[in-house]
């Protein structure tokens, strides 16, 4: 029997009505959490090292968002009265944005235990309103069986990057990835500049501008220029280049700078509205040392929890946090959409 | 104007008997658009002007209109010689992409409208490819294919045609390129479509007056076939002016198009008010070109057959 | 006067006698052909990509293995994300259609003032950028106090979806002749019937085009669905783009290429139904 154009339009039609009746979707309140995700490795670990410790502790179901810190935060902002996530890892920018609407909470050591273990900066950064589990340092990576002798300090990169002579070869962040405003503002002071004083760092990118193959807006197409070596030398984050190394990369080395390293900590957030107490021990979780652990093999990140014990083959990789520096954050804020436009007529035009 | 005149009665108003109509509630016709309306006002407008409020900076959710409104995210946009750029490019690039597909996909339309080769299903499918496999993919296929050690730049060094590889991706050759790409069915198939409704006995009739079948293409099945391209081109410039994945990813930092702008200004500075007030302007520049387009091609001038 | 290729052709013309349509431009198959490979050729590439056994993407792949498709189904989000396209998909397909043909009815063949405005305002949701769209919805559903579901999606989805039915449809109606309708009507037939039994078939290229465009980008679209994405309405491009975001390895390609047998199948099988008919 052959099925004409209005059949088929009404079997879509059931499949949609079918599709709203579904009921299995609505969990309990309580024995489930929402939490935030990257795609990909991320959300791997999420479920295989922290959700099943979690769901041993509490009994709860984990439920994983999908996205970014910038669509989480909308949704957060848009619906207070019932925020469709519980926990969300954030980026260091909307951390602050979330504290300043007041729509997180203050974490504790009564609520989350495993904060005692945590060095301060990990969480006195925002107040305690969100603490990191793990942090990235930034450095140069580079193809060691192209480049001899690869730079020591920023300035020395800067330097050579502007005269060519890494060639046409080197890859750096666009305006568009979020890290690239405190970039710009650690590659300032490194030049002995300030936030108010970003000239140094201008000066040197456009300088460098011409060698430039790529500025890239997402790290997962730094790491596809790398791959396919249409840059041989760049700006990126250890754990990515240390996770690409182990994969069998063998002329990539990574490196970094003096004289201090920027770094990256992503605050986790407990939302306020949401399943709050589980949302503590879910961030609870997050620190836990032994998660912690096999998500630093996973990921390459250094987990911010002191009593993680890094395995003796790997310690030479991890950044001591006294050389990391981040910038005051509400000044990087303030600091930012000058950031852009100046960027924007002068790396754009 | 109609051909016919008191005759072009509405097809769908309920009659009495009498064949033609007469003094039929016209306006009842146009009720039939009422979901459709409906849903555009609820689906485009009422988001529209919350865009448009928090553009001005009003929060958005509790939704309150107090507090310091202002055009300012307008002044600066309309300061700011870099969007005016941006904006230039952005509308250039989709005109050219809609150029472009509308001359590579007419012949395509043509051979699925026409032919009876037994390929022409495996055609239909093929040109729902693009689209169908996401902008993700597209995206990196093209860069593959694109890339320094791509399959364009190993054939050519393997044929010894070049000696460096060319720099064909992150340019705005890639962006058209990808644009094209991934546009293509929304090209080819309104044309197909309004091909397929042209009555053959008029290409017939041109014929056997004696004309080349190059002349009855461009003088019967063209002019005809019009309303599709027509289609086809708004369609497809509109995409292309709300493209985000593929300039982000194909693109240098000197192909920036508007939507990637709205991207970075809501994300990266934070500032979604600026981001909120670009999108307003982008969106009603393609209001207007929307407008001229419809008034232009006038495809409501009453088609009661020619 | 110049001469037809063929001599047959010539006499059958002069005949005027009814028979096949022409065969085309003897270049036109060649065109197409070539047309059809540069279509599939990012999609061949990434297809061999998907076997790759490198875990990092890169051109020419090192090996071949199915890991990739077999990790697939382990993976939760990928399930639960592959039945959320369908249904958003077709559901929105199906309200874009029931809205979109009467509409285009009453444009194209109405007379009353303000057709013209409505018109536009039917088409409006074209103009505006996805990425904007997918933060408006978001706004609204806000706005009016709703909990995000897979409801946000499938009324969003309708929207962006619904004005391209609209428009191959009123394309597809305004060259239809309104005289088969009269025709029908002056038999006796009520609007309806003429409707179902005049109109609607000759509609149907029009219509099937623009259902299956509507489908196709809600299956595949990211930039709306990005912002109202919860834990349960997530769909599979959403899914793929924020594996791809944060990921670089070959099982992208795997669950893309999945992403297109599903709509190749579902093209094929909406082609098969229509053309049944023709």
């Amino acid at each position: 029997m052959t099925i004409n154009r209005r059949q088929f339009v009404q079997a879509l039609g059931g499949a949609g009505a079918l599709g709203a009746l579904r009921p299995g979707l609505v969990w309990a309140q309580d024995k489930s959490i929402t939490v935030t995700s990257l795609g990909g490795r991320w959300e791997q670990s999420i479920r295989t090292h922290f959700a099943p410790l979690f769901k041993k502790r509490t009994g709860a179901d984990v439920n994983i968002v999908l996205g970014g810190p910038a669509q989480w935060t909308a949704q957060i902002e848009t619906q207070p009265d019932h925020p469709p996530l519980d926990a969300v890892d954030n980026s260091e920018i909307l951390a602050v944005n979330l504290i300043d609407k007041k729509l997180v909470l203050p974490l504790t050591p009564e609520k989350v235990p495993n904060l005692r273990d945590v060095t301060p900066l990990f969480y006195e950064t925002w107040d305690s309103y969100g603490v990191s589990y793990q942090y990235g340092a930034s450095g140069i990576w580079y193809d060691k069986g192209k480049i001899a002798q690869a730079p020591d300090s920023w300035p020395e990169f800067l330097e050579r990057a502007g005269k060519g002579e890494f060639g046409k070869r080197i890859a750096f962040p666009d305006i568009s990835y979020p890290w690239t405003p405190e970039l710009i503002w650690h590659l300032a002071v490194s030049l002995g500049g300030s936030m108010q004083n970003l000239d140094p760092a201008f000066d040197a990118l456009k300088r460098m501008r011409p060698y430039i193959t790529k500025l890239w807006g997402t790290a997962v197409e730094a790491e596809r220029l790398i791959v396919s070596r249409e840059a041989e030398i760049g700006w990126l984050w250890d754990g990515r280049v240390y996770a690409m190394m182990d994969a069998g990369d063998k002329s990539l080395e990574f490196k970094r700078l003096k004289p201090d390293t920027l770094f990256s900590l992503v605050p986790a957030q407990v939302v306020k509205g949401g399943n709050v107490d589980l949302a503590y021990q879910w961030i609870d979780t997050l620190l836990d040392p032994e998660p912690l652990l096999s998500y630093y093999q996973l990921i390459q990140y250094t987990p911010t929890n002191t009593k993680v014990v890094i395995p003796e083959a790997t310690r030479s990789r991890v950044m001591p946090v006294s050389e990391g520096r981040v910038p005051d954050m509400r000044e990087l804020i303030a600091a930012t959409p000058g950031i852009i436009a100046r960027w924007n007529a002068e790396m754009r035009g | 104007m109609a051909l016919t005149g008191a005759g072009a009665a509405p097809a769908a108003a309920p009659a009495p008997v009498a064949p033609r109509g007469g003094a039929r509630p016209r306006a009842r016709t146009g009720l039939l658009a009422a979901p459709m309306a409906a849903l555009m006002l609820a689906g485009f407008l009422l988001p529209g002007l919350l865009m448009f409020a928090s553009s001005l900076g009003a929060g958005v959710r509790p939704f309150s209109l107090q507090g310091e409104l202002s055009w300012a995210k307008y002044a600066e946009l309309a300061g700011s010689a870099y969007l005016w750029r941006v904006l230039g490019f952005t509308l250039a690039v989709s005109a050219g992409v809609a150029l472009v597909n509308a001359v590579l996909a007419y012949p395509v339309a043509i051979f699925l409208a026409r032919s009876r080769s037994r390929l022409n299903r495996l055609c239909f499918l093929i040109t729902f490819t693009p689209v169908a496999v996401g902008m993700n993919m597209v995206t990196m296929g093209w860069l593959i294919v694109l890339g320094r050690n791509g399959v364009i730049n190993s054939l050519l060094s393997m044929a010894g045609l070049t000696s460096e590889p060319l720099p064909l991706v992150y340019g705005m050759s890639a962006v058209v390129i990808g644009l094209a790409h991934i546009s293509f069915t929304f090209m080819v198939l309104p044309i197909e479509a309004v091909l397929r409704t042209i009555d053959p006995a008029l290409e017939r009739a041109a014929r056997s007056l004696g004309a080349s079948r190059w002349r009855t293409f461009v003088d019967v099945t063209l002019p005809l076939s019009w309303e599709g391209v027509a289609a086809g081109m708004l369609i497809v410039f509109m995409q292309s002016c709300g493209a985000f994945v593929i300039p982000l990813l194909l693109g240098g930092s000197g192909t920036v198009m508007l939507p990637v702008s709205i991207w970075e200004t809501m994300t990266v500075a934070n500032d979604r008010a600026g981001g909120a007030a670009i999108a307003v302007a982008l969106t009603l520049i393609a209001l207007a070109i929307l407008a001229v387009q419809l008034k232009y091609f006038n495809p409501l001038r009453d088609g009661d057959g020619r | 006067m110049s001469t037809p290729a063929r001599p047959s052709e010539a006499s059958a013309a002069a005949r005027g006698a009814i028979r096949a349509p022409r065969r085309p431009f003897p270049l036109l198959g060649a065109y197409v052909a070539l047309v059809c490979l540069v279509l599939v050729l990012p999609l061949a590439v990434v297809l061999v990509i998907s076997f790759d056994t490198a875990s990092y993407i890169n051109f020419p792949p090192q090996g071949f293995h199915l890991q990739w498709y077999r990790s697939l189904p382990d993976n939760a989000t990928f399930a639960r994300s592959f039945a959320n396209s369908l249904i958003v998909a077709g559901a929105s397909t199906a309200l874009s259609v029931l809205a979109g043909v009467p509409a285009a009815l009453a444009i194209a063949r109405g007379r009353f003032r303000g057709r013209g405005l409505l018109y536009g305002l039917c088409l409006s949701s074209l103009t505006v950028p996805w990425i904007v769209y997918g933060v408006a919805l978001l706004f609204v559903w806000g706005f009016l106090g709703l909990r995000l579901s897979i409801w946000t999606l499938i009324f969003g989805h309708t929207v962006i979806g619904a004005p391209y039915v609209l428009r191959t449809a009123v394309a597809v109606l305004r060259d239809m002749p309104a005289a088969y309708e009269r025709g029908a009507r002056s038999l006796g037939a009520g609007p309806l019937r003429a409707f179902l039994t005049v109109t609607l078939p000759l509609m149907a290229p029009g219509i099937r085009a623009g259902a299956a465009f509507a489908f196709i980008i809600s299956f595949v679209n990211i930039p709306v669905s990005l912002f109202v994405t919860t834990a349960e309405n997530i769909t599979m491009p959403v899914a793929v783009f924020n594996y791809m975001q944060y990921n670089f390895d070959p099982s992208v390609a795997a669950f893309s290429i999945l992403q297109l047998v599903v709509i190749g199948l579902f093209i094929g099988f909406a082609a098969r139904a229509a053309r049944q008919e023709a």
